[in-house]
C-alpha cells in the first residue's frame, strides 16, 4: 500500500549473545499510516524505545523487514532516514543557542542559508517560542526546551517523527497543554507521529491509532475506542482502564451472540468472538461502568453488596458473586450520592450482551 | 561580621601551605630570574651582584657596532620564532594523532578504558635520553623506518628524516602524547552520547557530527591538551638537541647553553623572560577566549 509511512514485518531485536540474550522485540508487525498519530503504549520495557529506535536507525535488527514510504530502510543510517526524533531527554545541544539547534537539521541538509534561518524562526514561531532565539538551552525551562526539541526535529522536514516519551518529564498543567499543541502540530505540519507514552490516558486522548505492547511483542492495534472498548487479550483490558475479569464456561454460540455460565453458575449473554466454541472455558472482559446496580427482586446476576466508594462524579461499588466472586460496578451519581443499599444486603447487578467481551490470555 | 573574618581566617590558613609552596618554588626562582635578567655578567660565569643594566634585552635584538651603536640582530627573534613554529608543529601533530585517539579510548567497552590509559602512559615510563635514542634508530638514514620502506620497494633510497625539524616535532610528540591524549580523553568520557545520535539523527554523517557536536564539546579538553604540549615544547632542549643534531639552535638549547658552556646568565634570564612572557600571552589568550565561548566551560 503506498499511504503507508512505516511498515514493519517480523521485526526482531535482541541483544547480547548467548546466554544473557535479550529480545527486546519480538516479531513485531505494524502498519502505520501517513498523517496519523500512532502511539506506542506498553509498560516499561515491553521495547517501545528499541521500536522507535530501529525506525529512526540507531539500531540494527536483527532479523525483519522495515519500510518507510515502500522503501526498505532497515540498512540505511541514521542520518540518511527522512525520520526525526524528540529525545526523551531532549538532547539539545548545549553549545548552541536556540536558534542554532533548530536550525542544524537544515543546515545538514544543506539547504541555502536564508531559508535556513527562515526555516528555523518559522519553527520557533510553531512552537510559540520567538524571542528565545538566542538562549542557550540550559536558559530555559524544561517545557520550553521540550518545545525547542519539537522545533528542532521538526524543522528538518520529517517524514515521520518519533517522539519518545516528550511529555514525561512536565507537570500536569504543561503537559496537557503541550498535548494539545502537539495535536495541534501534527494537523498544521501533516507529518506522520509516532508516539511513546506509558499514560494511557495521554495515549487514549491523542492517538488515531494505539499499539498495545508487553514483553516485546505487539498485542493489539486499533483506535482508542477499540482498544478501550474491545480489548482483544487481558493484558490489553487490564492495562487499559478498569475490568472486571470472570472466569466463565461457553454453554452455547448463535448468531454472533454467546451464552456463558460463570463459576458462581448464574448465566450471562455475551458477544461471540471469532473461534469461540461451546464447551470451552473462557475469560470474560467487563468493564466497571457498563455494569448497572439494581434493587433485589429485579432481572440480574444476584449479587450481594461489599463495599461503597464514593469518588465524586461516580460511586464504586464492589459486589459479591454467590460463589464469592468479586465484581465492581460503577455507577454515575446522576442524582447525587446515590443511597444504595449497605453493605450486606441483596441487590442485582445488570449486564447487557455487548458489554460483555471474551479476552484471550 | 566576627563569625564571616573568622571563617576569612580558617580559609586564609588552610589554603597557606599552598600558597607557600607556590611562593617558595615558583614565585621567588621567577623573581631571582628576573632580578639576574638585569645585572651584568660576572667574569667566568654567574653575575656581579647589584648591578644594574638592560643590556641582555637589548642582546636580544641588537648587536653593538663597532662604535657601539645598535644593530638589528633577528637571530636570536628567529631562534625564538624557530621555536615556536616547532612547538606549534608538535601540537599539531599530536593533536592530529591524540584526538583520535581519545576518541577511540572514549568509545570503548567501559572495562577495556583502563587498560588503554595505561597505555597511553607508556612513554613516561622510559628514560627521556633512552626514547630519544630509540627514535634515533628509528628515523636515522638505513634506520628500520628507512629499511622497512626500502624493503618494501616503496623507496629506492633512505629519506633521511632524522635531524629535521620534523624528526625533533616527531620526538617531542611522541613525548608529549599523553599530556594530549588525557585531557581529551577526560572531556570526551564526559560527553553525552546521546547528542551524537541526535546530531546523526538530524542528518549529520560521523564526520559533521564530529565537528559539529563531538569536538565543540570537548574543546576544553582539546584546548587544555594544547597548551600542556606547546608550552614544555617551547623550552625542550634535549630532544632538540638530540634528534635536531644540534643543527638548528632552539630556544632551550639557547637558555642552557647561556647557563652553561657560554656562561652568560643574565642573557639565559633575559631569554628565559622573553618566553615565559609568550607563554602568559598565550594563556591570557586562552582565557580570553574560552570564557567568552559559550558551553565551553
Ligand atoms: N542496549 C541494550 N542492551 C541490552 N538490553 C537492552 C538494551 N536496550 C534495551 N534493552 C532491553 O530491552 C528491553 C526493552 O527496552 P526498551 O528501552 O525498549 O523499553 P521501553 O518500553 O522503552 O521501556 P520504558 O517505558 O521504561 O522506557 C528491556 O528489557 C531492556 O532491558
Ligand atoms: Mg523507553
Amino acid at each position: 500500500m503506498k499511504d503507508w509511512a512505516i511498515e514493519a514485518r517480523g521485526l526482531t531485536k535482541r541483544f547480547g549473545t548467548g546466554a544473557d540474550t535479550v529480545t527486546a522485540l519480538d516479531r513485531v508487525s505494524v502498519t502505520i499510516r501517513e498523517n496519523e498519530f500512532f502511539t506506542l503504549l506498553g509498560p516499561s520495557g515491553c521495547g517501545k524505545t528499541t521500536l522507535l529506535r530501529l525506525i529512526a536507525g540507531f539500531e540494527l535488527p536483527s532479523e525483519g523487514k522495515l519500510l518507510l514510504h515502500g522503501q526498505r530502510i532497515e540498512n540505511l543510517p541514521p542520518f540518511r532516514r527522512p525520520v526525526n526524533t524528540v529525545f526523551q531527554s531532549y538532547a539539545l545541544f548545549p553549545h548552541l543557542s536556540v536558534l542554532r539547534n533548530v536550525a542544524f537539521g537544515p543546515e545538514m541538509q544543506r539547504r541555502p542559508k536564508a531559508e535556513i534561518e527562515a526555516e528555523a524562526r518559522r519553527m520557533l514561531e510553531l512552537v510559540r517560542l520567538e524571542g528565545f532565539e538566542r538562549r542557550l538551552p540550559r536558559e530555559l525551562s524544561g517545557g520550553q526546551q521540550q518545545r525547542v526539541a519539537l522545533a528542532r526535529a521538526l524543522a528538518g522536514r520529517p517524514r515521520v517523527l518519533l517522539l519518545d516519551e516528550p511529555l514525561s518529564a512536565l507537570d500536569l498543567k504543561l503537559r496537557r497543554e503541550m498535548q494539545i499543541e502537539l495535536k495541534r502540530l501534527q494537523h498544521e505540519t501533516g507529518i506522520t507521529f509516532v508516539f511513546v507514552t506509558h499514560d494511557q490516558e495521554e495515549a487514549l486522548t491523542m492517538s488515531d491509532r494505539i499499539a498495545v505492547m508487553s514483553g516485546g511483542r505487539i498485542l493489539q492495534i486499533g483506535t482508542p475506542t477499540e482498544i478501550y472498548e474491545q480489548p482483544t487479550s487481558r493484558f490489553v483490558a487490564d492495562f487499559i482502564g478498569e475490568t472486571n475479569f470472570l472466569d466463565a464456561h461457553c454453554e452455547q454460540v448463535a448468531e454472533g451472540r454467546a451464552q456463558f455460565r460463570l463459576s458462581s453458575g448464574d448465566l450471562v449473554q455475551g458477544l461471540a468472538i471469532p473461534g469461540l466454541m461451546s464447551g470451552s472455558e473462557v475469560t470474560l472482559a467487563v468493564r466497571p461502568e457498563r455494569l448497572d446496580l439494581l434493587a433485589d427482586g429485579q432481572p440480574g446476576i444476584p449479587a450481594t453488596m461489599q463495599d461503597l466508594l464514593y469518588i465524586g462524579n461516580d460511586t464504586v461499588c464492589t459486589v459479591a458473586l454467590a460463589d464469592g466472586t468479586e465484581l465492581q460496578v460503577r455507577v454515575q451519581n446522576r442524582h447525587g450520592a446515590i443511597h444504595a443499599s449497605a453493605p450486606g444486603s441483596a441487590v442485582r447487578v445488570g449486564v447487557e450482551p455487548q458489554a460483555v467481551r471474551v479476552v484471550g490470555d | 561580621m566576627a563569625r564571616q573574618s573568622g571563617e576569612g581566617r580558617r580559609r586564609a590558613l588552610l589554603i597557606a601551605p599552598s600558597i607557600l609552596m607556590i611562593g617558595l618554588f615558583m614565585l621567588v626562582p621567577v623573581g631571582i630570574m628576573a632580578a639576574i635578567s638585569f645585572m651584568e655578567r660576572g667574569s667566568g660565569g654567574g653575575v656581579n651582584w647589584g648591578s644594574f643594566t638592560t643590556e641582555p634585552y637589548l642582546q636580544f635584538l641588537f648587536e653593538r657596532d663597532l662604535d657601539d651603536s645598535l644593530l638589528l640582530n633577528t637571530d636570536y627573534l628567529q631562534i625564538f620564532f624557530r621555536s615556536i613554529w616547532l612547538a606549534a608543529l608538535t601540537t599539531a601533530l599530536t593533536l592530529a594523532v591524540g584526538l583520535p585517539t581519545a576518541l577511540f579510548m572514549a568509545l570503548q567497552p567501559e572495562r577495556r578504558r583502563n587498560l588503554l590509559i595505561f597505555l597511553v602512559t607508556i612513554p613516561f615510563w622510559t628514560n627521556l635520553l633512552v626514547r630519544n635514542y630509540a627514535w634515533i634508530l628509528l628515523l636515522r638514514n638505513n634506520g628500520l623506518i628507512d629499511q622497512v620502506l626500502m624493503g618494501l620497494g616503496l623507496r629506492s633510497e633512505p629519506i633521511g628524516v632524522l635531524y629535521t625539524t620534523f624528526s625533533i616535532a616527531v620526538g617531542l610528540a611522541y613525548t608529549f602524547m599523553p599530556f594530549m591524549v588525557l585531557p581529551i580523553y577526560a572531556s570526551l568520557e564526559k560527553l553525552d552520547w546521546r547528542l551524537v545520535e541526535a546530531a546523526y539523527d538530524l542528518g549529520a554523517d560521523r564526520w559533521r557530527a564530529l565537528r559539529r557536536v563531538v569536538v565543540p564539546l570537548a574543546m576544553p579538553g582539546i584546548a587544555a591538551g594544547c597548551i600542556l604540549v606547546f608550552i614544555p615544547c617551547l623550552g625542550a632542549f634535549v630532544t632538540p638537541e638530540l634528534l635536531g643534531g644540534g643543527k638548528a639552535l632552539m630556544i632551550g638549547n639557547l637558555i642552557q647553553s647561556q647557563f652553561g658552556a657560554a656562561r652568560n646568565w643574565p642573557f639565559g634570564a633575559a631569554l628565559s623572560m622573553a618566553l615565559l612572557a609568550a607563554v602568559l600571552l598565550a594563556m591570557m589568550f586562552y582565557l580570553w577566549r574560552y570564557r567568552r565561548a559559550p558551553g565551553a566551560v
